[in-house]
């Protein structure tokens, strides 16, 4: 740097002279406040969020919606020719922003690579049982799995179709940083932390979108991403936060849409710390735990109670059967003593800050009703980063707070509290069994039979205590329409208008 | 001069070496990044490979070495969250990083000599008093809790200046202020201070006595000398700038070194993290650097010292 | 003729004085005083203002926060911590500083360089970054935070104690000293430490305030003690979420801030000018 003195100053200058403002042509500009940033536009690499840019300019095989039904997406149809091989009929027609014509290599190679260990594909997992993929002709993909895999459409639903021909051009670090897809939108901008502006792509095979650019910004803070909506600079905002809703309505400006997610947020203990290991102590801390209450005043009626089980309502293995305990602190504590309980034990509770919707704030909540029958409960809090540290190597604490999506589909959730899972160390051999059994058939009816009785399980043993489905909720400027908030977080915009 | 230019030139590694070893030892402590961006259900073969491309799988010391060797290069290898070299990926944050410091450097440096001289000249007037009474009341303020503030009363009461983001003119007043607001108050008082104390030096009062008016003096022979305690000041104060940027660069969103590196730090992302933290280190002996050759051409004393 | 100065020194060292001994008493006697437990939480009274509005709740007089704490209570108990966390964090980095700086000054050579080029070095790196990776390396507990904040400021003691210690060292007392085979410590504690006394004393009084507002920022970027613990950067940077909505938090909080670091930095200024009238400001 030092050696070249006027060409630092050159490129010092550069940036400093920019603007900022992505350089859109003329046109209609939507807006968006997120609120989860990804840290860069690799596919696979980054955190979830990113996958909410990715997908406004690469499509999958099969698309959700926002309430999480699966839609043909590049794929048109498909069917399963045995029971571990499943065929896929591509969309014709289709061409990526550069012009290249998609077809069956891109999906081959987009898969190969997901599955390639040194690509360090994060959601390889959502695929995991794929075994090799091929091309049968130029619009016909079959996708092998290496056992009867009844999740491979939604998982193919994570996993975003990619241009074979880009890669082997420009590489895959200048596909981070210029993607090209087939999806509603182009790539223009990407400025890392702060926003990504994109085109329409006019030739869209969905339809193109009702407006011309769309930017993407980032705005972490939740009071600053409702100023931004109320004062009309953005139109769309994620995560409203829940104290903030009436602020929203009575803006006269925005409202907030709210949808519930698959998220069921729970407390998992660690059974291998003592007195833990004992599930009427487990149990006794479910009753002491005002979740009613909790979900009325912090998370202001939205959202749902869990009912004695991961899973949220209406999701593919969700038994109707069981009910949540009631609070009952008295017997609470009465369980608690007759299990000869140390009132003394520290419990730390373990979350993260933002990651859901109102996490401090519920886990504050519960710390405080364990304190009241005389549990020594405080909250821990910690970044991502450490959470993720400490999930990894299993030392999360007596109890920690996570969520956790199920995608529609019981397998999603259940597999966190198997051995295989690596995400609890409570361990149940019945339990095991009818994970491996349900994941091991077609038949929907016999897996809906085995994920009620693994509820009943949970139910019974609390791994857990179950707390909340979580709401998923936005905030709608009245200035458009045609958007409606998704369950599964990703920003779905072709349909938006701007009035 | 060139001589002793030279002399903190050639120290100048040694400081970054400093700062490098401590970063990297810190880093380090806070376990593996293996463990943060590979998924629970990851593979050996997928924890082997990053291991490699982190240079993991080699001793500490040796760890070090290479780190060394990379820097010597200017290399501080792949980010593990953004595409790209680490030191690319904090060089695209530089400019929003320099242009926010710049801009609340210089507006605390004006308006803090201003309010400086204004004390000094109406010294225990009510000017003086109601001036240093903010500048100390201003030093006392967490400058986040100003910032929320700033926000609401600009944004979204009057909206007359966006609530945050990067762009134009606009979107730079508020962080501005805010970054100022840490710095302006020391200003005002040094500026104070060095005043009042050089209108009680001999030359001063002899300028005075040989029936200069007291502007004259002020400008003729107070305020030249008064520029090296000043300029003397900001050169301590670089590093509370850079501080502040980190704070202010979270509030308002602003696309910047400081909030790179929060994030990294959450993220765990090691080369971006040391590429941040090199780039802040440089910008800051630099800067002292520059302020001290800058005080040896106005002041020939220091310059025999 | 000037006017009679209205701040003069004694008015400073009174009125900080004052504000420092108050918070001190209430930090002391916060059991006594403060109307409710810190911790208690009430969820059917969150976020309910104080005497001034309409709305208020009973018997909480600054309003409760988040979950039906008594923000009045919380405040009362983050004295204790606040306080704890400045003085302590003050008094380690004034230890180690005071000593490096004092070796450094009369060993001079090889040690001196060594001590004050670390010293130069991390001049050059923000004190709120080191607590920051700090932080985030060993985690957020009371004793973590006035280590790592101790560490990120004895630059500042060691700097102004080796030239203070540098040129005593020449001063006849300390040669003899020296001469007769009085060991560092000796020299330290009979010659040294007595004439760096009062610039030390206006030094960590002042840098007390800048602890304080330290402890603010990280707990502001969510590294500082973790909740529930009632300190005044967690109720102020708990209170800045929800500044829209429930304006009072943050703002108490931050009056509380302000006032007490102000206290500080008009102490240490009065103390200042009582030590070197020279300076004397408004």
């Amino acid at each position: 740097m030092k050696r070249r003195p006027v060409l630092a100053l050159a490129a010092l200058l550069a940036p400093l002279l920019a603007t900022g403002v992505p350089a859109f042509a003329a046109g209609t500009t939507l807006t968006v406040g997120a609120a989860v940033f990804p840290d860069s536009l690799r596919p696979g690499v980054s955190s979830y969020a990113s996958l909410s840019l990715l997908q406004q300019t690469n499509d999958p095989l099969l698309a959700r919606d926002n309430r999480g039904d699966l839609h043909p997406a590049l794929a048109t149809s498909w069917e399963a020719i045995d029971p571990t091989t499943m065929r896929f009929h591509l969309r014709q027609g289709v061409t990526f922003s550069d012009g290249v014509p998609f077809t069956a290599d891109d999906v081959v190679f987009s898969i190969n690579r997901v599955m390639d260990p040194t690509t360090g594909y994060a959601y390889m997992s959502r695929i995991g049982q794929v075994q090799s993929t091929t091309a049968v002709d130029k619009y016909t993909v079959d996708i092998k799995t290496k056992t009867v895999f009844p999740t491979l459409l939604r998982g193919l639903s994570d996993i975003i179709i990619e241009p074979k021909h880009y890669y082997e051009k420009v590489g895959a670090d200048a596909v981070a940083s210029h993607p090209v897809g087939t999806g509603p939108f182009v790539f223009q901008e990407w400025v890392p932390g702060d926003n990504y502006a994109l085109t329409a792509n006019k030739n869209y095979w969905g339809g193109a979108p009702h407006f011309d650019n769309l930017l993407i910004r980032t705005i972490p803070d939740g009071s600053t991403r409702v100023a931004s909506l109320v004062a009309g600079e953005s139109q769309i905002i994620e995560e409203v936060p829940v104290d903030l809703i009436d602020q929203v309505n009575e803006s006269g400006s925005a409202k907030v849409d709210e949808i519930s997610t698959t998220v069921g947020l729970v407390l998992t203990f660690d059974p291998t710390i003592k007195p833990f290991d004992n599930p009427r102590i487990r149990e006794a801390f479910d009753y002491a735990i005002d979740k009613p209450l909790i979900l009325k005043q912090i998370l202001k009626g939205q959202g749902e109670i869990l009912q004695g089980q991961v899973l949220t309502k209406g999701v593919l293995g969700w038994n109707p059967d069981l009910k949540a305990r009631p609070y009952d602190p008295a017997k609470a504590r009465k369980m608690l003593q007759d299990a000869g309980y140390d009132f003394n034990t520290p419990v730390p509770i373990t979350t993260q800050n933002g990651k859901y919707v109102s996490d401090t704030d519920i886990c504050n909540a519960v710390a405080g009703m364990l304190n009241q029958i005389g549990v020594k409960a405080t909250v821990n809090i910690v970044e991502g980063g450490v959470f993720q540290q400490m999930s990894n190597a299993q030392k999360l604490g007596v109890l920690y707070m996570i969520g956790w999506y199920s995608l529609g589909d019981a397998d999603f959730a259940s597999v966190w509290y198997t051995k295989a899972g690596y995400r609890t160390k409570w361990v149940d051999p019945e339990y095991e069994q009818l994970f491996v059994a349900a994941r091991s058939t077609t038949s929907e009816a016999e897996r809906v039979k085995d994920y009620h009785r693994m509820m009943e399980i949970l139910d019974q043993q609390n791994p857990s205590i179950f707390l909340f489905g979580l709401p998923s909720l936005y905030g709608v400027s009245n200035d458009i329409t045609g958007f409606g908030a998704s369950a599964d977080k990703l920003l779905r915009l072709t349909q938006v208008r701007l009035k | 001069m060139a001589f002793y230019v030279l002399r903190r030139l050639a120290f100048l590694p040694l400081t970054l070496l400093l700062v490098a070893f401590a970063t990297f030892v810190v880093l380090r402590l806070t376990g593996n990044p293996v463990d943060i961006f590979l998924d629970i259900n990851r593979t050996p073969e997928q924890v082997a490979a990053l291991s490699q491309r982190l240079h993991l799988d080699q001793p500490l010391p040796m760890q070090f070495l290479i780190f060394l060797r990379d820097l010597a290069h200017g290399y501080f290898g792949e980010s593990l969250q953004f595409s790209g070299s680490a030191a690319g990926v904090v060089w695209q944050r530089v400019g929003a990083t320099l242009q926010l410091a710049g801009a609340g450097l210089g507006l605390a440096l004006v308006l803090g000599v201003a309010g400086g001289i204004a004390c000094a000249v109406w010294r225990d007037r009510a000017a003086d008093t109601v001036i240093s009474a903010v500048a100390v009341a201003g030093q006392s303020m967490p400058s986040f809790w100003l910032g929320m503030l700033l926000i609401e009363f600009f944004a979204l009461q009057l909206h007359w200046l966006p609530t945050s983001g990067y762009g134009d003119l606009k979107h730079l007043v508020l962080p501005a202020v805010t970054l100022a607001a840490i710095l302006l108050p020391n200003f005002v008082l040094i500026t104070r201070t060095a005043i009042i104390e050089l209108a009680g030096e001999q030359f001063v009062v002899t300028g005075r006595s040989k029936g200069l008016s007291r502007g004259r003096v002020l400008i003729t022979h107070i305020l030249p000398n008064a520029v090296n305690p000043v300029l003397s000041f900001l050169g301590i104060q670089i590093g509370t700038l850079m501080a502040g940027s980190i704070i202010t660069e979270t509030i308002y969103a602003w696309p910047g070194v400081g909030r790179l590196l929060i994030n990294s730090i959450f993220h765990r992302d090691v080369p971006v993290v040391e590429a941040s933290v090199f780039f802040i280190a440089t910008t800051i002996a630099l800067a002292n650097l520059l302020v001290d050759v800058l005080q040896m051409l106005i002041d020939p004393r220091i310059r025999r010292a | 003729m000037r006017k009679r100065r209205i701040f003069g020194k004694r008015f400073k060292i009174a009125v900080g004085g004052g504000i420092v001994g108050l918070a001190v008493l209430a930090a002391v006697l916060a059991p006594l005083i403060a109307p409710w437990d810190p911790y208690q939480q009430d969820l059917m009274a969150r976020l309910k203002p104080g005497f001034w509005s309409a709305h208020a709740a009973s018997g909480h007089f600054l309003g409760t926060d988040n979950y039906g704490r008594d923000l009045l209570s919380r405040l009362i108990y983050g004295s204790r911590l606040s306080i704890l966390v400045g003085v302590s964090s003050m008094l380690f980095s004034a230890l180690i500083g005071s000593v490096a700086g004092v070796i450094a000054g009369l060993r001079g050579g090889a040690i001196e360089q060594a001590i004050m080029r670390f010293a130069d070095a991390q001049m050059a790196f923000p004190d709120i970054l080191l607590a920051i990776l700090m932080v985030a390396a060993l985690g957020g507990n009371a004793l973590n935070l006035i280590l790592v904040l101790g560490i990120s400021r004895w630059m500042v003691y060691a700097r102004v104690v080796f030239g203070l210690t540098r040129s005593l060292r020449e001063r006849p007392f300390v040669e003899a000293a020296t001469l007769y085979g009085g060991g560092s410590f000796y020299i330290m504690r009979q010659h040294i430490l007595p004439q760096v006394m009062p610039v030390l004393t206006v030094l960590a009084t002042l840098q007390v305030a800048q602890m304080i507002l330290q402890e603010t920022a990280l707990s502001f970027l969510g590294l500082g003690l973790p909740p529930p613990a009632a300190t005044w950067g967690n109720i102020l940077a708990e209170g800045n979420t929800r500044l829209f909505i429930a304006p009072w938090i943050a703002n108490m909080a931050g009056v509380a801030i302000i006032v007490l670091v102000w206290g500080v930095n008009m102490l240490g200024n009065g103390l200042r000018e009582h030590y070197d009238p020279r300076l004397a400001g408004p």
